[in-house]
């Protein structure tokens, strides 16, 4: 293995793949590394900790092929702090890597790359392109409501739907709040349909990964795995086997209080309660916010017995009944923080009820499930 | 004319018996829609007796959804599945 390429570039290869590196003590060893091959003018990085693999393709000056596996955790220190040249590397002696740079070099220790995990191959027949800018932004949208409790597998999982080939659906609840996207595509409907669960932890991964432009990312569909392919990236990512909650069962159809209101003046408002709704005396886990809903004003209260006490009024359009409601700040900041219109739409029945909480002409069809808090 | 009068005898005796089976398939009617009451009655109450249980259960700390039966769940936060499965339970007993 020989090869030169600039540092700037071999820094942003490296830092992608290294997203897929666990600091799991429990993965063997060989996983701790990043996978390097140079082939055919082409760098090809590869990291997994068998949740997720990443695997990114630089171009690069190539004399020699070869492969090798080294240490993410020096490596990626030690290319980030490399000077912004080009960059020689190749192998040495005794296993070893050799990184040439300018008049200095660096040796690392390598593992053999014949130990690393090949990651897996997918047929092309389940494949479907869909635009990157408009995957991202629901998996943005829904993510926030994924759980992180692993000993319920499903709940950290989402589920992505696709029906004829032309309507993507993300589903994320937690059991306490659900988000749900659906995105109608560019597409003539075909006989594409998949409904499977994957890890919100490798769908967040492919938000931040892939560039947010107009162009598109292929996905080819396993058995028990996914890939997702764009901008000289592979993604794959296993799925979470089982059956996803009936979702549609929870989303309430009908509401007595329905409120608009200015999305940043409500989260403004929120932000500041928040500060005043953590009470570290009752061990409470949750900042209470208590919003009253009025004729033309929201009331948005907040105390705590340590600090003190905040009360704010904004004002809203109302459509039905008043209502006396307390929240979670952080569910309700989670939504406004995802959503992008001027504008969002409360719906409310009882005190006890799940909220829905919707953008007012949003480009795409999206909801955002709450559950309140007890207040007395 | 002994058997004349036979037959007309035993015409008579059919003409009773039919009469005396209208009486008793009206009664059996009666019977069963009665049946059918008292039925519907013990069932609602049960439903509203599991309706209850569910309810204590769930106020208790556990999940009372179909996907996490009886598991521990944070009892400082309601479960939207659990309260769903209750509402619909309590639907059904009050119908």
């Amino acid at each position: 293995m020989k090869f030169s390429i600039d540092q700037a570039s071999f820094l942003e290869g490296v830092q992608i793949v290294q997203r897929a590196i666990s600091t799991k003590s429990v993965l063997p060893p060989i996983l701790s590394g990043i996978y390097m091959e140079s082939k055919d003018q082409n760098i090809i990085l590869k990291a997994t900790d068998l949740e997720i693999g990443i695997e990114c393709v630089l171009s690069a000056n190539v004399s020699e092929n070869g492969s090798t596996v080294l240490p993410a955790r020096y490596f990626v220190e030690l290319v980030k702090k490399l000077p912004n040249i080009e960059l020689h590397i190749e192998e040495g002696d005794n296993g070893q890597i050799r990184i040439g740079y300018g008049k200095s070099e660096v040796m690392l220790n390598a593992f053999s790359a014949d130990e690393f995990p090949p990651l897996q191959q997918f047929e092309e027949k389940n494949m479907l392109s869909l635009p990157k800018d408009k995957l991202i932004a629901a998996i943005r949208n829904v993510s926030i409501a994924a759980s992180s409790d692993y000993t319920r597998p499903i709940f950290t999982g989402i589920l992505l739907e696709i029906t004829d080939g032309n309507l993507l659906k993300l589903v994320a609840t937690d059991t306490h709040r659900l988000a749900y996207t659906e995105v109608r595509l560019d597409k003539e409907p075909s006989d594409f349909n998949t409904s499977i669960i994957i890890p919100s932890k490798s769908l967040i991964e492919i938000s931040r990964i892939f560039n947010m432009d107009e162009g598109e990312v292929t996905i080819y569909l396993d058995k028990n795995k996914i890939l997702f392919e764009a901008d000289h990236i592979k993604i794959t990512s296993r799925l979470i086997e089982g059956k996803f909650v009936n979702y549609k069962q929870v989303i309430p159809e009908e509401f007595t209080t329905r409120v608009r209101v200015l999305r940043k003046e409500l989260n403004d408002s929120l932000e500041r309660a928040s500060l005043l709704s953590r009470d570290d005396l009752s061990k409470r886990k949750h900042n209470t916010v208590k919003l009253s809903i009025q004729e033309e004003v929201m009331d948005i209260s907040s105390k705590s017995s340590q600090i003190g006490e905040l009360e704010e009024m904004i004002p809203v359009f109302l459509e039905g009944k008043t209502l006396d409601i307390g929240f979670n700040a952080r569910y309700l900041l989670d939504v406004l923080r995802v959503i992008d219109t001027e504008e969002i739409v409360i719906d409310l029945t009882t005190e006890l009820s799940p909220g829905i909480l919707r953008p007012v002409d949003g480009q795409d069809q999206s909801l955002f499930l709450v559950l309140p808090i007890r207040l007395s | 004319m002994k058997i004349t009068e036979s037959i007309l005898a035993l015409e008579e005796q059919i003409k009773a018996l039919l009469e005396e089976l209208a009486e008793i398939k009206m009664q059996v009617y009666a019977l069963e829609e009665k049946n059918e009451q008292v039925l519907s009655k013990v069932y609602r109450s049960s439903e509203i007796q599991g309706h209850g249980n569910l309810q204590e259960l769930y106020e208790e700390g556990f999940h009372i959804c179909p996907e996490h039966f009886a598991q521990i769940r944070d009892v400082s936060q309601d479960c939207l599945f659990c309260l769903s499965f209750l509402s619909e339970v309590r639907g059904k007993a009050y119908e």
